[in-house]
Parts: structure tokens; C-alpha cells; sequence
């Protein structure tokens, strides 16, 4: 088996046990890029040179630390919006095309203080809008399991790099499914933490009370190791909660018995592929054999959170994008002749359509006349739902539900319908609306061998009884892994 | 509501963002799917819900007033498209 297949906990052993050299692993990630890159198109940029200086430090830290951090020397990428120090970080966007960030994003510092070695930048959706990394300036994500199909999105790079054994983990960033989708879509696990558990500062801004980084990896106990060290408070982040973190990964293998497990009966009764219907049922069927008590419960508001997520997120989005002027950095068209013109001619340039059509809808929500009928009904609807959540929490300790109403289309497939693609994810806001933590895991494959993944959602800070119901789907299914 | 070319022009207009005549007929045509959609929740009973701001109980994120180091001029300006004498460049702002 190649080294690369393997996971995190298994990789820090071999590096502890001086099995393998954190340089040595880092060349065999780089040829594993170097090979696989073209045909998935995961990385947009890759750091050879990078990626070695950081293994010498990594090594070092290995030999002179007892109790080097289990990511020391582990190689690893990351999403394009997360900014790091003297690396291009472009949103797979024309206007942030060569934009190099003075500083690094925390979840970065704090990968780095831990020895982390980065391998390079992840291809997404521009600005993180989309499920589908096909809105992207650096051509679509592929997914490993068949490569006329998409990858999901917006952490397309991220789930795909990690699934085609291209890094041992990445991050992403989830403001409506971002991560949970794309990790669903090939078949590795993806987790959306609590709104301000990781620190938000240094990810470029799409929705900010939506949006939370989550890392994605090869099986549940990998997710729980990075979780671990992202997590935390952060003064640079004002919105970030200084709560006590657990520790993820004690006890991870403690069992569902007695946990209590609610169906929203308005998810399982919408439409979905029968596949994935069959799949997710079956996994719960074995967390019931294990002990799990299932029941179903109802959140009659989650029929409108399609609606509701799309005008918040929108109408945020075309505010912290206004930054975007072509003065400070960014694109600049040289048609401009005023500077009014300069501002409406370097958006108009800069941005793709997607990204243009949120901005748009965002502007018209909170244009006078539809502020309060759009933008403030959303933000009322969105109170409804997180109080839907309480209510259901009350009298159970976490949801299960499907990931997405379908397996991973083919590329091209949706992309001519808007609509159509944000009613997808159906399954994935209401999460982040109610600032809740989200996981997926892998729970079978369709009839044409690509992999369906399992939701469980949980109160705020439940991360930790998450990653232990995932931990149990994935004893049952076990790790998926695409023959070569 | 409809979309219609004109009204995509003025949203655009306060959006800043030059959009092409060519592209204003798709643009329109996408635009009245979307708010056509999201316009279902101006039915939804909220009765006298308050709209919910923030999802965890935030407050004033307060800290120390202390100084901390600055980034280098320099390095910003890095960054911006046209920069001179440390400052960023813009196209004349006001005509005389």
C-alpha cells in the first residue's frame, strides 16, 4: 500500500517509530501531486519548496519534543480562501487572481506551531459559492471515484485531494455544506463545527455569520485529531467563543448505546435518490443494532431554510465583498477612465457569474423596499429554524440525515441552473443557520460505485457525540476506498 | 416579482458591478428563478419574532487597548494594482 493511503493517527506513528522521515514523507506527497493533479485538478497551487522546509522544521520539532503534536510532519492543504503568509491565495478568483496575504489565517499558525507541513492550495468554488467547484477561474474539480463527475463544492480541492491520496488532510470552509457535501461526494469524512469553535480570522469572508472552517479526512478519528488542534478561542475573531474544548478524539470509540437519534420527518420525506434513501436508512438500522434509540421528530421550519439560508447568506455576501474595488488589491481593469467606472468595470471583470448573481440577489434583499420584507423575514425564519433545533434537542441528543439529495452528478450536469443547484442543499443549511456543528461520514456507495455519506447534526460544542456516532457508522461500513 | 432588464441594471448600479447589455437577458432570466423562489418565505407566519442577529449569545468582543505591531507599508502596498510616494493610485476623483 502506498504510504499516502494511509491516515493521520497511522502516519504519526510511522514518524514517531522514525519509520519514515518527515522529509521522506513529504517527497512522496509531492510525487503523489505531481502525478495525480492533472487528470483531478485539486491543488491550484503546489509548494515543493515549501512543503520541504517545513518537514526539516517538523523533523526537528519530532526529535527534540516528546510530545510533538500527532499533525507534526503530517502533510497537509488547504482550502484557497484561507490566507496564508507569502502564498497566493486567490478564491478561484479572477480579482484575488494574484493576491499574496501579508499574514496567515489562525487555524494556519496553529496548524504551523504544530509542525504541519502544507503542500499547497485547494481549488473551490470562487468565494466559496457553490456545490459544485466548477464556478472556479482554474477549470473544474474532478472526483476521484469517476472523473466525469464533480468533486461537490465549494471544498471540492479539499475532499478531493484528501480522498485521491493527495494530502492526509485539508481544511475547508462550510457556510451552507461546503465541506459536508464534497466529503460526502467522495467519500471521506467532513466536519462543520460549531459556530465559533475554529477562529474565522484570515478565512476570506463569504457569509459571516454562516461561515466556519472544518477539516476533511480519511476516516472519523482523523477528524477528531485535527479538530483538536483548530479548535479554540481567538481573540482576533470577535465572533469566536471562548467555551473549553473537548478532547475529540477520548472516547471516540465509546459507543451509541442509549444515545437518542432523531429522523426529521421532513427531510426523509422529501425527495431524494433511492440510493441514498436506502443507504442512510441502513446505517441507521446498524447504529439501532448497536443500542442507538431512534426516533422520529419533526422541524417544520427546515422547508424553508433553502430560502431563507440563500437571501442571508446573499445579502452578506454582497457586503463583505464590497471591499473588492481594485485600489487596494485584487484585479484592476485597465478600461476604467474614472474612478467610478474603475470600481463597476474591475468587479464586472473580476468576478464570475455565480458569484455576480449572489452578489445581486444580496443587493436587491437589502435594497430599500425589500430590506424588511427579504432580508429581515429571512433573519425571522432563520429564528424559527435554530428554534426548531432546541426544541427537538431537547428530547434527543443528536439528527441523523442525508448529506445531500443525490451522489455526485457529472460535471456540467447542473451548472446552467441556478436554482436547481441551491435547492440541493436542502440538507446542509439549516445547520449553519442554527450555528450548530454538522458532520459526514461515509455510509455506502450508489448503484454506479459512488459514495453517499451520513449526517448527524447535534446542540452547539456536541462535536464530540458526533464524531462518536460517526465513529460507529464508520466501524460498520469501514474507511470507503476506491479500487485502483 | 419580475426581473425585468431594467431593474437588474439598477441593482447592479448599487452593487458597482458593470454587467454587459449582452448579459442582462440571462442575468434577468436567472434572477427572476432565484427571487422568484426565495419570495415564499414572505408568506411564512413569523408572528412578533425578532429576527435573530446572532446564533450564539455574542456581545462586545472587548479587549485591552494596547498596542501591537503593524503591518509594513510596504508590504501592503505590495498587493495593490497601482501604488506611488506609499500610496494607492486611483484614477483622478475629482474633475476640474
Amino acid at each position: 500500500m502506498s504510504i499516502c493511503k494511509k491516515t493521520v493517527r497511522e502516519l504519526a506513528s510511522l514518524l514517531r517509530s522514525r519509520k519514515i522521515g518527515a522529509r521522506e514523507l513529504a517527497l512522496e506527497y509531492l510525487k503523489e501531486v505531481d502525478r495525480k493533479n492533472p487528470s483531478i485538478n485539486a491543488y491550484v497551487t503546489v509548494c515543493h519548496e515549501g512543503a520541504l522546509k517545513a518537514a526539516e522544521k517538523a523533523q526537528e520539532l519530532l526529535n527534540s519534543k516528546e510530545d510533538a503534536s500527532m499533525l507534526c510532519g503530517i502533510p497537509m492543504a488547504l482550502k484557497d480562501n484561507v490566507c496564508t503568509k507569502g502564498i497566493k491565495t486567490t478564491c478561484a478568483s479572477r480579482i484575488l487572481e494574484n493576491y499574496i496575504p501579508p499574514y496567515s489565517a489562525t487555524v494556519f499558525e496553529k496548524l504551523e506551531n504544530a509542525g504541519a507541513v502544507l503542500l499547497g492550495k485547494l481549488n473551490m468554488d470562487e468565494f466559496a459559492m457553490g456545490g459544485s467547484s466548477e464556478h472556479t477561474i482554474f477549470g473544474p474539480v474532478r472526483n476521484p471515484w469517476n472523473t466525469e463527475h464533480v468533486a461537490g463544492g465549494s471544498s471540492g480541492g479539499s475532499a478531493a485531494s484528501v480522498a485521491a491520496h493527495m494530502a492526509a488532510y485539508s481544511l475547508g470552509s462550510d457556510t451552507g455544506g461546503s465541506v459536508r457535501q464534497p466529503a460526502s461526494f467522495c467519500g471521506i469524512v467532513g466536519m462543520k463545527p460549531t459556530y465559533g469553535r475554529v477562529s474565522r480570522y484570515g478565512l476570506i469572508a463569504f457569509a459571516s455569520s454562516l461561515d466556519q472552517i472544518g477539516p476533511l479526512t480519511k476516516d472519523v478519528t482523523d477528524c477528531a485529531i485535527v479538530m483538536n488542534a483548530i479548535s479554540g478561542y481567538d481573540r482576533k475573531d470577535s465572533t469566536s467563543v471562548d467555551v473549553p474544548c473537548d478532547d475529540y478524539l477520548k472516547d471516540i470509540d465509546s459507543g451509541v448505546e442509549n444515545l437518542r437519534i432523531g429522523l426529521p420527518s421532513e427531510f426523509f420525506s422529501s425527495d431524494m435518490d433511492g440510493d441514498v434513501r436506502e443507504k442512510v436508512m441502513s446505517a441507521i438500522k446498524k447504529l439501532e443494532a448497536r443500542g442507538a434509540v431512534i426516533r422520529e421528530v419533526s422541524l417544520p421550519s427546515l422547508r424553508h431554510s433553502v430560502a431563507a439560508y440563500y437571501l442571508i447568506s446573499s445579502s452578506e455576501a454582497s457586503s463583505n465583498l464590497a471591499r473588492y474595488d481594485g485600489i487596494r488589491y485584487g484585479y484592476r481593469s485597465g478600461k476604467a477612465g474614472n474612478i467610478s467606472q474603475l470600481f463597476k468595470i474591475s468587479r464586472g471583470e473580476g468576478f464570475g457569474r455565480e458569484v455576480k448573481r449572489r452578489i445581486l440577489t444580496g443587493t436587491y434583499a437589502l435594497s430599500s423596499g425589500y430590506h424588511d420584507e427579504l432580508y429581515i423575514k429571512a433573519l425571522k425564519v432563520r429564528k424559527l429554524i435554530a428554534g426548531d433545533f432546541s426544541r427537538v434537542f431537547e428530547d434527543i441528543d443528536i439528527v441523523a440525515a442525508p448529506v445531500y439529495p443525490v451522489t455526485a452528478f457529472r460535471i456540467g450536469e447542473r451548472i446552467e441552473d441556478p436554482l436547481k443547484m441551491y435547492l440541493g442543499d436542502i440538507f446542509t443549511v439549516s445547520a449553519n443557520l442554527a450555528g450548530i456543528p454538522a458532520l459526514s461520514v461515509p455510509c455506502g456507495l450508489d448503484r454506479n460505485g459512488l459514495p453517499v455519506g451520513i449526517q448527524f447534526m447535534g446542540k452547539p460544542f456536541s462535536e464530540k457525540l458526533l464524531l462518536r456516532a460517526g465513529y460507529a457508522v464508520e466501524q460498520e461500513t469501514g474507511r470507503l476506498e476506491k479500487p485502483e | 416579482m419580475t426581473t425585468d432588464r431594467e431593474k437588474i441594471k439598477k441593482v447592479a448600479d448599487l452593487a458597482n458591478i458593470h454587467i454587459g447589455d449582452d448579459e442582462l437577458e440571462s442575468f434577468a432570466g436567472d434572477m427572476n428563478a432565484i427571487i422568484g423562489y426565495m419570495e415564499q418565505i414572505k408568506n411564512i407566519d413569523t408572528g412578533d419574532m425578532k429576527p435573530m442577529e446572532h446564533v450564539l449569545p455574542v456581545y462586545n468582543a472587548f479587549r485591552e487597548d494596547v498596542p501591537g505591531e503593524s503591518f509594513d507599508r510596504d508590504e501592503l502596498l505590495k498587493n495593490a494594482p497601482e501604488a506611488q510616494d506609499g500610496c494607492f493610485k486611483v484614477p483622478v476623483v475629482v474633475e476640474t
